[in-house]
């Protein structure tokens, strides 16, 4: 904490470049009223999930003004891009969202498809879908455990984190090899088959996990002092979630039942029923939290019909190894566990983009917190944070 | 996911809209689009947003494309109706001398941090925009890293390796 004086803003331009467009957030002491004070949150403490620094303005110890700074992540990833091949790019792709690495590849690789026009065999359409809603799983996983933690709940982290997730990475690593980063989607299709009875396991898996979502909800969702947290803060109305742009599970749970899944169906989605879980108490943390759960539940339903569903076959499409798409421009996207992830890509016609913007999810969301969380209390700020479920690497790319 | 009936009814009731032509060999979503003026774009977000029949509630994405040939940014919109389930494109284009614009984030404040971004990469510059600042790159940085002339500045980071000269120490000796 700070006193009532300019924040100490940590130095980014490692000192050598000057001041041309003013601090981020700036305060001079007849700004901050008699009774008002800084607080000055992150670049790192643990409940932003990474290197967000949130500088919140106090009454006591109500928020009056909250100014979210991000940045501290930016590797570029947009102007690497243009230095690099097609097959290169899927890599970077891996490090944009690095909790749902596969879904990142995906909408890249759905880009470059839509550019060169290549038919998908039907197996690796099932595969990336199970590798898809696996990856949801896993990255929902996360938000449950580490949102308990923010609230104070430490236990059901070493379920979801430490036990579950685990079996979901230790297939990815027995079908791809690696377990956070994969570049397994690939153009035209995926990497390599499943190994031989990988299906089944995927399928057991499922059937594991049924009853362990009942240990869940005993564990946290049900929990009163989580629950009392929870209610009726950061309410968001679908009207505004909107306007903010906000996709994904922060939009549904204020209400809209949008999903890209169900309104335009990429891939295979329309073969699978499932449902489309929303919020229902005015878009609150709770709703935030909830919806997430249910999603957990939808997808294994998914994971599980393409189990039973998925064809023999080839899982490579007719690409080449070097290939150079057409000139043009598209914008692919697909439901990411974070919202809509789109990639818009401009091609000349040479093997590396002209342009490559990524419309992550993350960053678009962040822009609610200002408002969420103007007139809570300083401890609330921590479950609408976890609550909005970012990923930092997503947010600066 | 975009009809073209929806464009060309658009075009009709707002004026000031022209329908792009067709290039040929040019891979294009089958979604459409429409162009507009940059002095217009803000009435054709506004009505865009605010028609009944349209309601464009949700701003997808915005983004910009430096096409140093034609010497124009190219400012694309992509907006999105929760009410009617389909998207669609705007896009204008900013000379790259003085490239200037109406800020969309009072329409849309989704747009905020997004036309700080291309503020911050492209440098174009956003009027009535609340809090135009850099967003990614740290206040004091020079230049737009994402403009195609943009120069990059060695640093004692640079290996030389694949982009750049060799960065060299304090004694001037380059660092392998």
């Amino acid at each position: 904490m700070t006193s009532p004086t300019t924040p100490n803003t940590p130095p980014k331009n490692h000192g050598q470049a000057t001041l041309a467009d003013g601090p981020v957030f700036e305060t001079k002491i007849e700004q901050v009223g008699e009774h008002e004070m800084i607080l000055n949150m992150g670049p790192q403490h643990p409940s932003t999930h990474g290197v967000l620094r949130v500088v919140l303005k106090l009454d006591g110890e109500v928020i009056t003004e909250a100014v979210p700074d991000v940045g501290y992540l930016h590797r570029g990833l947009e102007k690497l891009s243009e230095n690099r091949t097609y097959p290169m790019n899927i890599v970077l792709s891996d490090r944009n969202d690095y909790l749902s690495a596969m879904n990142n590849n995906w909408a890249f690789c759905l880009a470059v498809e839509k550019l060169l026009k290549v038919e998908i065999p039907s197996r690796a359409e099932f595969i990336r879908v199970i590798v898809g809603e696996l990856n949801r799983i896993a990255s929902h996983m996360v938000f449950y455990g580490t949102y308990g933690i923010d609230l104070g709940a430490f236990t059901p982290f070493l379920y979801s984190f430490g036990r579950d997730r685990e079996e979901i990475l230790d297939l990815f690593e027995e079908i791809c090899g690696a377990r956070i980063t994969y570049n397994f989607i690939r153009v035209g299709g995926v990497m390599l088959d499943a190994p031989e009875g990988w299906i089944e396991r995927v399928k057991a898996f499922v059937d594991r996990m049924a009853p362990r979502l009942v240990e869940y909800d005993k564990l946290l969702t049900l929990n009163p002092i989580f629950i009392d947290r929870n209610l009726g803060i950061g309410r968001l109305p679908a009207e505004k979630a909107l306007a903010l742009g906000l996709t994904g599970p922060n939009l549904r749970a204020s209400g809209p039942a949008l999903d890209l899944r169900k309104d335009h169906p990429y891939s295979v989605y329309k073969e699978f029923h499932f449902d489309v879980p929303v919020g229902k108490g005015g878009g609150d943390c709770y709703d935030r939290f909830m919806v997430r759960r249910q999603e957990i539940t939808e997808s294994l339903k998914i994971v599980r019909q393409a189990c039973e569903k998925i064809p023999s076959g080839p899982v490579m499409g007719k690409v080449g190894r070097v290939y150079r798409p057409p000139a043009g421009e598209v914008f692919a996207q697909l439901e990411a566990p974070r919202g809509w992830l789109g990639s818009y890509l401009v091609s000349d016609g040479t093997e590396r983009p002209y342009r490559h913007h990524i419309r992550a999810p993350s960053f678009i969301n962040l822009q609610a917190l200002s408002d969420l969380v103007k007139g809570l209390k300083v401890a609330d700020t921590v479950a609408v944070l976890g609550s909005l479920d970012f990923v930092l690497g997503e947010v600066d790319r | 996911m975009f009809p073209v009936n929806l464009v060309i009814e658009i075009s009709q009731r707002i004026h000031r809209v022209t329908l792009p032509g067709e290039k040929p060999n040019y891979v294009r979503d089958p979604e459409s689009f429409l162009t507009v003026l940059p002095s217009n774009l803000h009435d054709v977000c506004l009505a865009l947003r605010e028609f009944p029949d349209y309601l464009f509630d949700l701003p997808l994405q915005m983004t910009a494309v430096d096409f140093i040939n034609e010497k124009v940014f190219e400012l694309v919109y992509y907006l999105y109706s929760s009410k009617l389930r389909q998207g669609i494109i705007v896009k204008t284009q900013v000379p790259r001398t003085a490239p200037e614009i109406e800020s969309v984030s009072d329409i849309w404040p989704g747009m905020d941090w997004q036309e700080r971004e291309v503020y911050d990469l492209f440098g174009v510059k956003f009027r009535n925009h609340p809090n135009l600042k850099r967003i990614m790159m740290w206040e004091g940085f020079s230049g737009h890293p994402l403009r195609k002339d943009y120069v990059h500045q060695t640093d004692k980071y640079d290996s030389g390796l694949e982009i750049g000269t060799p960065g060299l120490d304090e004694r001037g000796v380059p660092i392998p």
